[in-house]
């Protein structure tokens, strides 16, 4: 093998998928990602806003702002009300059939929150299901390189001839394939009896078994007491993996043990919104404006043993 | 949900995401880290070239987005390279060591296209979060072509096994199906 052909070929691969990224990632939109920033920083709390504010706030002409935010309102970003423009809420992570079923099942409320529980993104056992399949293929592959025990020749006779280490990696193919299938089937399961909302009037509201329609209720005035737990591999999967879970325990009155839901997407998100629930009050980032402000400067807020501790 | 709303809503949560991660700082670390201790294995196990470099630039491509987790231009912009550099020396690698007989009627060929075309596209989805988390129509036209291919590469597989023919379209629309069930963009939660 020509090794200068091999690194050549290396660098011009990635050079292409460089430039391949370059040209087809989407251009944006200046002045929209400026006035997305601007309302997400100071309006992510439900407040409204008017298209003058903004303006004048941005220093950007009035048509400019009104252009974007019509642009915003289309896309379901932004609403208009009587009132005046307020965000949507972006902690709704539901799909859109299951986000129409709660808007029905809540009479229209509004939803600030909606989003499955993941029990089985960090459960040891479904887990081990899915080493079991990456490293069972992944060591198929090192015995057939190596040749360990003499393996290559009962592998030769499976594949009829093949060479035993491209059968190794054909197999090491369909197991990851497999891996990701198990992965897909599981979070249909998740999406067909988790599911867990917040609206504002409605409460909490949460499925108990499958092809429930939102059974769970936890009104506005019985939560008690909340609090998150994130254990330590929801603490790994939040620092390498995709989505921040963790649990959330909610104490009702006239019951002794807390209803526990577990590894929901943004846990501290729903605590605060829970928490707003909770006082009647959805004003709540005035009342914790310490608190909002240690989130905004990226500083865990609700967790005692990192509270007043800078991050950046 | 439009795509518009689906590329918006990508970026609100990123913002959201933040407060949960390390710091950008703390990220490098770690990833400078797992790049001295995959270095280090590599040099200690005497690996020679070419295969150090694929399985460096591998293990690279697999640490890369698992610990860096700022989005911006640069960040991606070094994901596609690592990505891109990774697919075309293993590629060739695998065509230049393993394939002596590169004629239609030989499974291995087979094997191969299908491993790549998995791999390819499992290792993009582990790269790119967009592209395996937004269902937007030129990446589902995407994944519908390479589904194709799969299904092709398997029939193709089949057919060099001398099974029946009807046995083979079979086989490959199953594998077809499962393929696209599998690559086809899904949300993370």
């Amino acid at each position: 093998m020509n090794l200068v052909y091999f690194y050549i070929i290396t660098v011009i691969g990635g050079v292409i998928a460089s430039l391949a990224y370059y040209l087809v990632r989407k251009k944006r939109d200046p002045i929209m990602a400026t006035v997305l920033e601007h309302l997400t920083r100071y309006y992510l709390d439900e407040r409204f806003f008017s298209i003058d504010k903004v303006s004048e706030q941005l220093q950007i002409p009035k048509e400019v702002v009104e252009k974007a935010i019509v642009k915003l309102e289309k896309s379901g970003i932004v609403m208009r009300t009587k009132r005046g423009h307020a965000l949507v809420d972006p902690l709704v992570f539901l799909t859109p059939r299951d986000y129409e079923r709660a808007l029905r099942l809540t009479k229209g409320d509004n939803i600030i929150y909606g989003a499955y529980q993941l029990p089985y993104i960090t459960d040891l056992k479904y887990l081990s299901v899915q080493t079991f399949l990456l490293l069972g293929s992944f060591a198929l592959l090192i015995a057939t390189v190596f040749n360990i025990g003499g393996i290559n020749a009962t592998v030769q006779s499976w594949a009829r001839g093949v060479d035993p280490r491209i059968f190794a990696l054909f197999v090491t193919a369909i197991c990851i394939l497999l891996v990701d299938v198990i992965d897909n089937l599981e979070k249909i399961f998740i999406r067909g009896k988790y599911s867990v909302i917040v609206g504002v009037h409605s409460g909490l509201l949460y499925d108990i078994s499958m092809a429930d329609e939102l059974s769970g209720r936890i009104s506005r005035g019985s939560i008690v007491k909340i609090d998150i737990d994130i254990n330590w591999r929801q603490k790994l999967k939040n620092i390498f993996g995709e989505v921040p879970i963790g649990d959330v325990k909610i104490w009702m009155r006239n019951r002794k043990e807390p209803i526990v839901l577990r590894s929901l997407p943004y846990p501290r998100e729903l605590f605060m919104i829970l928490r707003s629930l909770q006082l009647g009050s959805l004003e709540w980032r005035k009342r914790y404006a310490r608190e909002l402000a240690l989130w905004r400067g990226r500083v865990y807020p609700f967790i005692h043993t990192y509270r007043g501790r800078r991050r950046r | 949900m439009s795509e518009e709303v689906e590329e918006l809503k990508f970026e609100l949560r990123e913002h959201l995401e933040d407060a949960y991660r390390p710091p950008v700082s703390a990220q490098a670390l770690f990833f400078i880290l797992a790049e001295i201790a995959l270095f280090s294995a590599i040099y200690y196990l005497k690996i020679q070239m070419p295969e150090a470099l694929v399985i460096y630039l591998l293990g690279t491509a697999l640490v890369y987005p698992v610990t860096i987790k700022v989005r911006n231009f640069f960040s991606e912009l070094l994901a596609s390279f690592i990505y891109g550099s990774f697919m075309a020396g293993f590629t060739y690698y695998l065509i230049y060591t393993m394939i002596r007989n590169p004629e239609v009627k030989n499974p291995a060929l087979w094997m191969l296209v299908m491993f790549v075309l998995v791999f390819g596209i499992e290792l993009y989805h582990h790269i790119n979060e967009k592209a395996r988390t937004l269902r937007t129509r030129p990446i589902i036209l995407i994944d519908l072509i390479l589904s194709v291919l799969f299904g092709f590469s398997m029939f193709m597989l089949f057919w060099a096994w001398n099974v029946s023919t009807i046995w083979s379209i079979i086989m490959a629309f199953l594998g077809a199906i499962l393929y696209a069930y599998a690559i086809l963009p899904e949300k993370p939660y």
